[in-house]
């Protein structure tokens, strides 16, 4: 039987202006990530919104050992140190803390 | 004549050899091809919760029946940030991003529409490739 594991997953819809600085970002936050000891399960980009409103353009989902470690993750000062190029990327941005469901 | 013969049995043996090898890669292969994925974010409708298990127990036949197979399937239990954060979110690869498009037109698939709107406050339905 498989054990109840832990994932953040992130769906996200970019801003134009600031597209140059995608990568940056990634970069720099999948380290945060991986320092957390969070590992990439799967990064989707859209191809072809099908239903629905504001569909996101991004979705990542790493997997984690538990969601205090996400959440500890999220208030350290690695992250926050991102916020202002996050807030300047994206123009929606959804963090989830999931279980297998 | 025994050369001819020993010679005869190594090229044999190279040969099987070889071919065990390709066969080996060629059966790998398809894991490495690019696939399409159906990315689904959702809200559920709170009033009609109790159907949502038999409607994600008839797309999920739909999917297959049509080369999806499901590669993760999350609920939320705490969201960190943002407005209308998805309850639920399931990926499911297919073979390519035309078999999704024509299973989306299918009668199967709209048959479910109905339910499906009972059973979702939001729904997002998303054609990706891996990033």
């Amino acid at each position: 039987m498989e054990e109840n594991k832990t994932f953040l997953v992130i769906t996200a819809i970019v801003n134009k202006q600031n597209i140059a600085e995608v990568p940056e970002y990634l970069g720099s936050v999948m380290q945060i990530f991986g320092q957390n000891g969070g590992k990439p399960v799967g990064r989707y980009k859209t191809v072809n919104a099908l239903v629905g409103e504001e569909s996101p353009e991004m979705m990542a989902v790493i997997e984690f050992d538990n969601p205090k470690t996400i959440e500890d993750m999220v208030k350290g000062e690695a992250f926050n140190s991102l916020a202002e190029q996050r807030a300047r990327v994206f123009s929606k941005l959804n963090m989830i803390i999931s279980q297998n469901g | 004549m025994g050369n001819v013969m020993k010679n005869t049995l190594i090229y044999s043996a190279a040969l099987l050899i070889t071919l065990f090898i390709y066969s080996c890669n060629s059966e790998q292969q398809p894991q490495t091809e690019q696939q399409s994925y159906l990315v689904i974010n959702a809200i559920v409708n709170q009033e009609n919760k109790a159907e949502l298990s038999e409607y994600l127990d008839k797309t999920l036949q739909v999917f297959k029946a049509n080369g999806g197979k499901p590669v993760g399937k999350y609920k939320a239990i705490q969201s960190l940030g943002g407005e209308e954060s998805p309850e639920m979110i399931a990926i499911i690869a297919f073979p390519d991003d035309q078999k999704i498009k024509e299973m989306m037109k299918s009668k199967d698939f709209k048959n479910l529409g109905e339910l499906r709107s009972r059973v979702f406050d939001k729904l997002n339905l998303v054609l990706c490739s891996e990033l």
